[in-house]
């Protein structure tokens, strides 16, 4: 028997998919054409709020090369898309809600014709005063965005008794805070292709996070059987939330002009209809209100977000979901009392970006651990530490940890690192009108759905062995970057004790694979990872059943070597042998996986119960140089510290917390998203600024701790939101922690910073 | 659709006939980095455009007896390597702070200049070297400095027929200093929200020559003639550099944009000229005691 | 009025006319049909459009088509040779350098100038280097190191 496979899981192992993107010859959806195709260009409301009183196409229909145009009056189907509240149009018919709202599609030979054709569009509108802020929209006088009123998502969680909490406080910090809208700022923007087959099918190509989303909304639209409908997931050039919920409104109405025109007709957006179009992180008001006794011992927090939601709700009940449950931080506090109100405004609806509600509240909640830790007299990691979430610890929704709660050791480590926690952060004179200090932040991070999601958090596989013994895998999450595809091709490797290279994982087709939910809330190593492992032991079992009657009944499976172990050591059938041997004996090699992530529920009054079934957490540790003179912050060094868990491939996961590290940058100190009366004035990526090679520390490491989880596949757990999450409230307290003054607003401010030294 | 007609120049001649016949209703390319861009996004829809990347004598540098010469069409990553540049750091540096390196690869001196913004990286230290532009047409040939030839923010005095052929300097002579410092928003592909260029010389411990210009702070980049005055003669201290400062931010009169505010803009250009001035003071009369550092 | 140009792509000699407002980045896509440049904001912002003209690093979205006449344009299709990686490609897989894998084509042009320009860049002299194309999936950590990885190699 050969001799034994190295294990593919905690390999480094290269990127599968990253020899054809070195070669160039990935096809992304900008590159791929049909013939008889049509260029299609959606068509905007151009204002942020009005009532459309016509929309009158022959001017555009004129245009030589314009095809056909698709309006409300095209759509077979239901003329809507909201995701969880229905409040979407697919196409406005009566009010146009924010600038980009669209109003139509226009199809055409050519690109330039289809948008010489958009803006010959006319629409005939009346101007409705616009809701621009969420103080606004909050006032009750003012006017309404939706018929049921502006606030669009309340959430709450109640635990203890916050003034009991209070009155048993010696500390007490009160502070406000905000965070903006940061745009996904993916390289690749959006885009989609709609074919019509000739059955009454369609068929839907496009770079998208969630396959089933828009497999969804395409039927709704057309008024189609979900089997009528489907979607195969082209190469993603980054999405980070972005290409979760806008792709499924942009292939419905491809669909629609599809299905009039009876062509394939595909659209990719340009940069500036990308930023102004799509959704984005919720900006958000935070007061915060925490305390604790002598000793350092938190004892109450009480809290209330007020979200942005935008114009239309899309994902914005379960990111509010996540600010919730997330906005207490990893600590234990007997007391604890959230409240979250999400209100409509008349600007791009705000959705999933990574994170998803999460960094937002991190940065708050750790703003204030810092103040309380320094007016206890204990340094900022000893405060943690003191607080943080143990096993056995009951979180601010009453779930007990029973396994994999990292977060002590992700400190202890930045400990160790820092050699002190205190004199690291006070202030450090560096030149003339510059100082420099650390800062430190530490999340918690639920992983997959939790209670918000419940029905959809599960997902399939789809495992066929081929007669060679390779192995073909369809899964139903999707890779846009973060290296889904490497990750389960090890799991599926291990699973089979084969090497990595007999697998393929193919891209989603949801022709093929069982809905498995959406690609976000960093669950795919999880649920893509668990769906693989047990449509393998299904495979395996068939094997090791024709392997008992070859080699008796001790007959075993053996992961190490790959194939089936006799009872003698030196008996045994290798991979392809067994494989051989089932094709000969006709049995079926295919199997589908299914994965169901533990129940979890919370009281809908109190939201007390089980939020997540389980947590990553992490530490990040950012030391900063600040100009006083001219507010200029530089992230001298960074240290991540994760606990996500068994980590599949290490190279991989160490590239996503650098990605994740290098947006956190973004959203503390360049992101600005400026928007004027309404109307978006960061319409390119010169005045929306991402950072460059040049404006990321030279210094970043990334460090694991190896907390196992007895449900993740291999003991993994998730990564890619984690990343990003306490990023900018460490690089925040270390601003602070130099200047003496708290960053109360991201991204911080030169300004303010020049301002108050 | 955008359509125009393109006249590949093949001599500086074919420039100014072409530039004669089609007056306003041309575009000069040379880079392209901010022509296509304005076409592109309508903002300029020329008849013709010029294409100016052939002419071999536009893209020429030299010196003849101490004057420097940048041909209009010599690129940023250019003027920031040629030998007459060596040793005029204020240029090479105001050339490496603009856009990207894609952008200094093609961007040219000329299409800085002539676009006039106020925030252009060039212009400061042009106006500190006391550059001239040479301006040709086939009318003749005139010279005009550059604080003459900006108005305003894109407003020249660049006639529709004429063509910025180079820009003119003299070297600076002896010892002297030179610098730029540029406040961006980023390190890289940032437009400045406040730059600045100073050439300092000394003579017996006091600031002699001064010479000032910040961008980005007014309508268009200007001389910090009141503060340059204000340094000449004096023994350089603490106090006195801070005042350069605080008289620099005063003599601004910036705009408040999606970059930054108005205040934001006045101060920190003040920052940049003390932190330069003071760098001027160090090298020329501690004796390179200390290193200098950037502003 | 179409204009006939003659330009090397990848060492080809092609001939085209071209409409004087078409960019390199379009001829390349569209006319050529060599999609591997590609088109990220098409105002010169990002970078992902970067190809090589007479060897120096130029943003093909900015660049007219007319303005290459003559020149020699190489693209990411060019690099590898007989179907196999260059060492530089090879240094972005097996280092992590690429993620989505949208600004790689970019990204690895300017870093072709680089090396050709200097064999044994710093750290800092590849951030530089690279500070016009964006990535938004890396953070340029694992980019740095895979530039720094091949000059090493082919010293």
């Amino acid at each position: 028997m050969k001799s034994e496979v190295r294990p593919a899981v905690g390999a480094v192992i290269p990127s599968v998919d990253s020899l054809p993107k070195a070669k160039g010859t990935t096809r992304f959806i900008q590159d791929v054409n049909l013939p008889g195709m049509l260029h299609a260009s959606m068509v905007y409301a151009r204002t942020p709020h009005s009532r459309i009183k016509s929309v009158t196409l022959p001017k555009a229909l004129s245009i030589k090369g314009v095809v056909a145009a698709a309006t409300c009056d095209d759509v077979p189907g239901e003329n809507r898309v909201g995701l969880v509240i229905d409040d979407q149009p697919l196409f406005v018919s009566s009010v146009a809600r924010y600038e980009a709202d669209c109003v139509a599609l226009v199809g055409a030979e050519s690109t330039a014709a289809a948008s010489l054709g958009a803006s010959c569009v006319e629409i005939a509108l009346e101007e409705l005063p616009p809701v621009l802020t969420v103080e606004e929209a909050r006032k009750p006088d003012c006017p309404r965005i939706h018929k049921d009123g502006n606030l669009a998502v309340e959430r709450k969680i109640i635990k203890g008794d916050v003034s009991d909490g209070e009155t048993r406080s010696d500390f007490v910090v009160e502070r406000t805070f905000t965070t903006p809208v940061q745009e996904h700022g993916y390289l690749e923007p959006i885009g989609a292709l709609a074919v019509p087959g000739a059955d009454g099918s369609i068929e839907i190509m496009a770079p998208a996070q969630c396959p089933f989303y828009i497999r969804e909304a395409v039927a709704r639209c057309l008024g189609l059987p979900l089997s009528k409908v489907r979607v195969i997931q082209l190469p993603i050039g980054g999405a980070f939330g972005g290409k979760e919920d806008v792709p499924s409104e942009i292939c419905a109405r491809l669909a629609v002009l599809a299905v009039k025109t009876g062509r394939p007709v595909k659209t990719v957006l340009s940069r500036e209809e990308d930023l102004v179009y799509t959704s984005k992180r919720h900006p958000m008001r935070l007061d915060y209100r925490m305390g604790c006794t002598q000793d350092g011992n938190l004892t109450f927090a009480e809290i209330a977000l007020y979200a942005d939601v935008g114009a239309y709700a899309t994902l914005s009940p379960i990111v509010l979901f996540r600010s919730t449950i997330h906005a207490p931080g990893p600590y234990e506090i007997p007391n604890v009392s959230v409240t979250t109100q999400g209100f409509y405004t008349n600007s791009a609806p705000k959705g999933a970006m990574r994170g998803f509600g999460t960094p937002q509240v991190v940065f708050a909640c750790e703003s204030v651990i810092d103040e309380l830790a320094e007016m206890a007299g204990l340094g900022p990691i000893e405060f943690r530490l003191r607080n943080a979430l143990k096993r056995g610890s009951t979180t601010a929704t009453g779930q007990v940890l029973d396994e994999s709660v990292g977060l002590v050791e992700t400190l202890t480590r930045a400990k160790e690192f820092l050699g002190d926690d205190k004199q690291q952060f006070e202030p450090r004179p560096a030149g003339a009108d510059t100082v420099r200090s650390t800062g430190i932040a530490s999340m918690l991070y639920g992983v997959s759905l939790g209670a918000a999601g419940r029905v959809l958090d599960r997902g399939g596989a789809r495992v066929e062995i081929l007669k060679d013994g390779s192995v073909s895998v369809f899964v139903g999450c999707t890779d846009m970057g973060q290296g889904a595809l490497t990750v389960l091709s090890q799991i599926a490797a291990d699973s089979l004790g084969i090497a990595t290279d007999a697998v393929r994982v193919n891209p989603v087709d949801t022709g093929v694979v069982p809905d498995s939910g959406p690609t976000v809330a960093s669950r795919t190593t999880i649920v893509s990872g668990n769906a693989i492992i047990d449509a393998c032991d299904k495979i395996k079992t068939r094997m090791v059943e024709v392997g008992a009657s070859i080699l008796g009944p001790k007959a075993a499976y053996d992961v190490s070597r790959g194939g089936i172990a006799g009872a003698r050591s030196d008996s045994g059938l290798g991979f392809p042998e067994i494989v051989s041997e089932c094709f000969a004996r006709r049995v079926d090699l295919t199997a589908t996986g299914w994965y169901v992530v533990p129940d979890c529920r919370l009281d809908e009054v109190t939201g007390q119960g089980k939020a997540y079934h389980v947590y990553s957490f992490a530490t990040d540790v950012a030391e900063v140089e600040v100009d006083l003179k001219t507010g200029r912050v530089d992230v001298k060094s960074f240290l991540a510290i994760h606990d996500s868990g068994k980590i599949i491939n290490p190279m991989t996961a160490t590239s996503q917390v650098e990605g994740g590290i290098a947006q956190g940058i973004g959203l503390a100190l360049y992101e600005r998203f400026a928007v004027a009366e309404g109307r978006v004035c960061s319409r390119d990526f010169s005045t929306y600024l991402v950072p460059t090679s040049l404006d990321i520390s030279d210094d970043l490491s990334v460090e694991f701790i190896d907390c196992h989880s007895t449900d993740g596949p291999f003991g993994a757990k998730g990564l890619g939101e984690p990343a990003i999450i306490p990023v900018a409230a460490a690089i925040a307290n270390a601003v602070s922690n130099a200047t003496g003054v708290r960053v109360e607003d991201l991204p911080i401010h030169r300004e303010r910073i020049v301002k108050c030294s | 659709m955008i359509e125009f007609e393109t006249v590949m120049a093949g001599s500086l001649e074919e420039c100014l006939e072409a530039l004669a016949k089609y007056g306003s209703d041309a575009a000069l390319l040379a880079g392209g980095t901010d022509l296509y861009v304005l076409i592109e996004t309508g903002m300029k829809l020329p008849k013709a455009v010029i294409h100016i990347g052939g002419v071999k004598e536009l893209r020429d540098s030299k010196v003849k007896s101490g004057s420097v010469s940048i041909g209009t069409a010599v690129t940023h990553s250019e003027i920031d390597r040629l030998d007459v540049t060596e040793g005029v750091e204020c240029l090479r540096a105001g050339a490496r702070a603009i856009g990207s390196p894609q952008i200094r690869n093609v961007g040219t001196a000329g299409g800085n200049i002539a676009n006039a913004s106020p925030a252009a990286d060039l212009y400061p230290p042009l106006m500190v070297l006391d550059a001239v532009l040479e301006l040709r047409s086939l009318r003749g040939t005139r010279e005009v400095g550059l604080e003459e030839f900006v108005a305003g923010p894109g407003i020249t005095s660049l006639r529709p027929d004429e063509l910025i052929t180079c820009a003119r300097f003299k070297r600076p002579e002896g010892r002297f200093y030179t610098g730029f410092a540029k406040i961006g928003l980023r390190d890289a592909l940032a437009i400045s929200v406040a730059n600045a260029a100073v050439t300092v010389t000394s003579r017996n411990g006091k600031f002699d020559q001064v010479k000032i210009a910040c961008g980005a702070v007014a309508p268009r980049p200007i001389r910090m003639k009141e503060v340059e005055a204000l340094l000449t003669g004096q023994e350089p201290s603490a106090e006195l550099i801070k005042q350069a400062g605080d008289m620099t931010s005063k003599q601004c009169d910036p705009i408040t944009d999606i970059r930054a505010s108005r205040d934001y803009r006045r101060q920190v250009a003040g920052v940049i000229v003390s932190r330069l001035i003071e760098n001027a003071s160090r090298e020329l009369m501690m004796d390179g005691k200390e290193g200098a550092t950037d502003a | 009025m179409r204009r006939i140009i003659s330009l090397t792509v990848n060492g080809v000699v092609r001939e085209l006319a071209v409409e004087p407002r078409r960019t390199l980045l379009e001829l390349l896509r569209e006319d050529l049909g060599m999609t591997g440049t590609k088109r990220g904001c098409s105002i010169g912002d990002c970078g992902s459009c970067t190809v090589l003209l007479d060897g120096v690093a130029t943003f093909s979205c900015l660049t007219l088509a007319i303005q290459a006449d003559g020149c020699a344009v190489e693209t990411v299709e060019g690099l590898a040779e007989s179907g196999k990686l260059n060492s530089l490609q090879q240094a972005f897989v097996e280092r992590g350098a690429i993620q989505c894998g949208f600004c790689t084509p970019g990204m690895l042009m300017t870093a072709t100038e680089l090396l050709r320009c200097n064999r044994h860049p710093s750290e800092q002299d590849i951030r530089r280097a690279i500070s016009g194309n964006l990535c938004r999936c890396t953070g340029y950590q694992k980019i740095v190191e895979a530039i720094k990885a091949a000059s090493e190699d082919t010293a």
